[in-house]
């Protein structure tokens, strides 16, 4: 019961936290609005001209099949110094009471309401005819429905410019890597960290605490950058971009395929793991060394329990969820500058997406990008939350 | 209220506690000398390689992708050093070729030789200058450009400059080669200095192949050449080919460089009316190494950025700390204070705040500074950094203030009719102030690597030098490892300086962490 309503208010909590962000983000993306969406509507309105001329089609037989719209936006232009307005135009047309115009311009007239007609759908798509605070809040809805249009430039490492498609392709490849090289640190420091609880002031706790120090401050794209020059271009072990296509010859081959996407993930994961490491381990000894303090522990072994079950029976347990707190945040920390390093890395997710778009000045794939990495942070958060409760007997044990 | 003796008092027996930790000692001494290198370079550089590090003038005579001038102690290969040869001497042309003329036909009568020079002097008087130059090279890896500079210049000339090289052995046969002219160019008349670069010459190429290159080259080697188009200034630099000994594979450096005395003289002459003054005219070599820490491929002296950087990092690394630390101190304080829904409302308020992603928000509104205002500026990155990172230390502060609030002395103040205003600001705040230094020093670093990170976007001041565009620049130039260590060296240098003092300063204030 109480990990149950625990659950519903972290659930909720999350929630907010997603939808604040997002507000915040569309107020950015609105400001930005008045420049990329107005680009994006002229080019919408090209394209639709340029396809109407390829096949062929008459402007006014298009025009006929959008008269509601006309009349609904009222939709008028000038033409030749007079204003027309398409619904009368196009009514009148269909009645032929228009045999007194020529039909240069009757087409002329068609493709001018035809285009304004797109532009108008285009803006109210955009939202441009809202008020400011309705319009954010359309953009918040359409990044909740995950709707973010067409990509202005091309990303061939994403393989598609369906924005969607592209922003999913990225998180996923992001949290391919980043869940592998999580598991290893959270496996090292664990073990790290216990080592150095156990013999306080002894060389490994020395030199590991100090290691953490050093590796705080340590800038992974640049360990990155002298990672791959290690073992890319000095050792030769492994390749120096990790965004080379896969080869056919082993396409299908689940074992090589694996083998292969290993190969290329060892430089990205060892940077991240050995700038993550130490930082992971000392949090994780100061958490050990805290708890052994405590008096349970001194009973445990007053009563006689052997040492290594003192350990791992009662101090891992009643550490584990901050530990597992401390290691995550510590870790969400590094994703900041291990996000940067898919960059030197070579590594097609949303760090490069990133990267990509702000080369190409392509606003709403920096947009989706960032609403993407805001639903996948308070994602993992959630889900950190989720473990903590299930670790923590008090959670369960509320009411 | 805090007696100044007391503060003093208090300031010693802080100190007196400090210094028992080596680490914060540590910390505290780079921290000084990072400061020193952030103050220096207003009194070392022009300004402007800070505001226009990009394109500052004075980069053109630096070589490019050199290493630093240190390498020299430890490469066995020695490396050119910048120098910029003034002339020797320097005479009025007609002078220069009645005694030319003079040699040339073996005039020894005095009376002709007068005749001689009264002839020239009518014909060519301020008509020109020649100089001569001496170089003394005795390296092993040339420079990759040689450049005349040339300023001062009253009218329109023509410049041409004539080489020869130290006397060799080929084939044992002592030999010396001579090239006149090398290379000829016209200048306009201007106020400022006339760069003229021969790394891309295609004349002195043409010198090169037709008086050294096709008579001393292996005749193999300069077919096969020849038919890639490798002869060319395109491909290769003509004036690193001058210091190249001659035999087979010399146009890839394979007879290593000839050493000795290079001679070279520069002809002046005024296209139209006369030289009154003698334009002033110098032969720079800017060498293969450079400075302090080398330079980068625009030729952008790396210490000068090195220096530069130190002080934007401190100022957004200081800046970022103290503000975010005030804010989130007097957030957490006052939230605290008041209490009841007040202190709910502001903690919800903390808590989305504190869960919205850094990064994504920290890219988007970069940007959008940069579209919407033209331009983005430390400033900037740091005002948004601020908005977005004060949260974290609010949430403890206010949980350590709930506690303090509970203790008889602000009991007692309440008592006596303080105001809230007095109780927060006099009895609450001083109680928390270590663990605020504390914070600040921890928070640096954090400020320095987010700045860095934006810069590798590309989302940073792109006019001034910071560390993380130095790396970022440095990205396709691996191994140049003057260039690719020292920013991040610096960086991580900076970052462990704070997180040291920090470190310190906690386990000072923190009395638990203390028994450890």
């Amino acid at each position: 019961m109480g990990y149950a309503r625990y659950l519903a208010f972290r659930a909720i909590n999350s929630f907010i936290v997603l939808l604040a962000a997002l507000l915040i983000a569309s107020i950015a993306f609105n400001a930005l609005a008045d420049r990329t969406v107005e680009a994006m509507v002229n080019e919408k309105v090209n394209q639709v001209r340029m396809q109407i001329q390829q096949r062929r089609i008459e402007f006014i037989d298009v025009l006929r099949g959008v008269a509601p719209k006309l009349l609904e936006w009222n939709i008028t232009i000038t033409y030749k110094g007079r204003p027309i307005s398409c619904y009368k135009f196009t009514k009148a047309y269909e009645e032929g009471k228009l045999t007194n115009m020529s039909k240069d311009d009757i087409n002329t007239i068609a493709e001018y309401c035809f285009l304004s007609y797109v532009r108008e759908r285009e803006e109210v798509r955009w939202g441009l005819n809202l008020p400011p605070y309705l319009r954010i809040l359309l953009y918040v809805y359409k990044s909740l429905i995950l709707d973010f249009g067409e990509a202005k430039a091309k990303y061939p490492q994403f393989g598609t410019s369906d924005i969607r498609a592209m922003v999913l392709t990225a998180m996923g490849r992001t949290a391919l890597l980043f869940t592998t090289a999580y598991m290893i640190n959270v496996a090292i420091a664990l073990f790290l960290g216990l080592q150095m609880a156990r013999k306080v002031g002894s060389i490994l706790d020395r030199s590991i605490s100090i290691v953490a120090m050093i590796s705080a401050s340590l800038p992974m794209f640049w360990v990155g950058m002298l990672m791959i020059y290690v073992f890319a271009y000095v050792l030769k072990w492994f390749p120096s971009q990790a965004m080379e296509p896969i080869p056919e010859s082993i396409r299908g081959n689940i074992f090589a395929e694996l083998q292969w996407w290993l190969w290329h993930m060892a430089v990205p994961i060892m940077t991240i793991v050995l700038v993550g490491f130490g930082g992971g381990a000392y949090a994780t000894r100061n958490l050990v060394i805290s708890i052994m303090q405590e008096d349970f522990v001194t009973t445990a072994r007053a009563k006689g329990v052997p040492e290594r079950k003192v350990i791992y029976g009662h101090v891992l347990r009643a550490a584990s969820p901050p530990i597992v707190t401390s290691i995550s945040l510590g870790f969400i920390g590094t994703f900041f500058g291990a996000i940067i390093s898919e960059v030197v890395f070579g590594w097609p997710g949303m760090g490069s997406l990133y990267y990509l778009a702000l080369y190409n000045a392509d606003v709403p794939v920096l947009m989706a990008n960032t609403f993407m990495f805001v639903f996948l942070f308070v994602l993992v958060k959630f889900m950190l939350e989720i473990i903590y409760g299930f670790l923590d007997p008090r959670i369960k044990a509320s009411r | 209220m805090v007696e100044w003796s007391e503060l003093k008092k208090k300031a010693i027996e802080f100190w007196n506690e400090y210094r028992r930790f080596k680490i914060g000692l540590v910390g505290l001494g780079v921290l000084i000398v990072l400061i020193v290198m952030a103050v220096i370079p207003s009194f070392l550089f022009p300004p402007e390689t800070y505001y226009n590090w990009n394109n500052y003038p004075g980069w053109q005579l630096n070589p490019r992708l050199a290493p630093p001038l240190w390498v020299n102690y430890f490469s066995t290969k020695k490396y050119t050093p910048p120098e910029t040869l003034e002339p020797i001497e320097y005479e009025e042309l007609w002078r220069y070729y009645a005694e030319t003329f003079i040699k040339l036909n073996n005039i020894t009568d005095p009376q002709v030789i007068e005749q001689v020079y009264d002839a020239f002097e009518k014909q060519l008087e301020g008509k020109g200058y020649v100089y001569f130059y001496e170089y003394d090279f005795k390296w092993d890896v040339p420079s990759e450009d040689i450049m005349i500079l040339v300023s001062n210049v009253t009218t329109r000339i023509s410049l041409t400059l004539g080489i020869t090289r130290p006397i060799e052995t080929y084939q044992g046969q002592e030999i010396q080669l001579s090239f006149y002219p090398a290379f000829t160019t016209d200048v306009t008349a201007t106020n400022g200095t006339v760069i003229i670069h021969l790394y891309n010459s295609e004349k002195l190429m043409q010198v090169l192949v037709k008086d050294m290159i096709s008579k001393y080259e292996d005749p193999e080697i300069f077919r096969n050449a020849t038919e890639n188009n490798i002869l060319s200034a395109r491909v290769m630099s003509p004036a690193k080919l001058l210091f190249y000994k001659v035999g087979p594979g010399m146009i890839f450096g394979q007879q290593g460089t000839l050493k000795g005395v290079y001679r070279f003289n520069i002809t002046v002459e005024a296209l139209n009316g006369s030289l009154k003054y003698p334009p002033k005219i110098e032969i720079r070599i800017p060498g293969s190494c450079y400075g302090v820490l080398g330079t980068d491929f625009r030729g952008r002296d790396i210490f000068v950025g090195i220096l530069w950087g130190s002080r934007v990092a401190l100022m957004i690394g200081i800046v970022y700390a103290v503000s975010v630390v005030l804010i989130g101190l007097i957030y957490g304080v006052v939230s605290a204070y008041a209490g009841g829904l007040v202190d709910e409302i502001m903690q919800r308020i903390n808590e989305v705040l504190y869960s919205i992603p850094l990064l994504p928000f920290l890219i988007l509104f970069s940007y959008t500074v940069r579209e919407l205002y033209g331009g983005l500026t430390v400033w900037h990155v740091i005002g948004i950094l601020i908005i977005f990172a004060w949260t974290g230390l609010a949430i403890v502060v206010r949980s350590m203030a709930l506690q303090i609030k509970e203790q008889p002395f602000v009991e007692a103040a309440r008592a006596v009719g303080a105001s809230g205003f007095r109780i927060v600001f006099k009895h609450i705040l001083p109680q928390l102030m270590p663990y605020a230094f504390a914070s600040m020093a921890l928070a640096v670093p954090g400020a320095i690597l987010i700045e860095a990170g934006l810069s590798f976007l590309g989302l940073s001041d792109p006019n001034i030098p910071t560390w993380g565009k130095m790396i970022y620049e440095a990205q396709n130039s691996l191994s140049s490892w003057w260039w690719v260590l020292s920013p991040g060296i610096m960086i991580a240098v900076t970052g462990m300086t704070f997180v040291f003092i920090g470190n310190a300063l906690d386990t000072i204030l923190n009395p638990k962490l203390r028994k450890l």
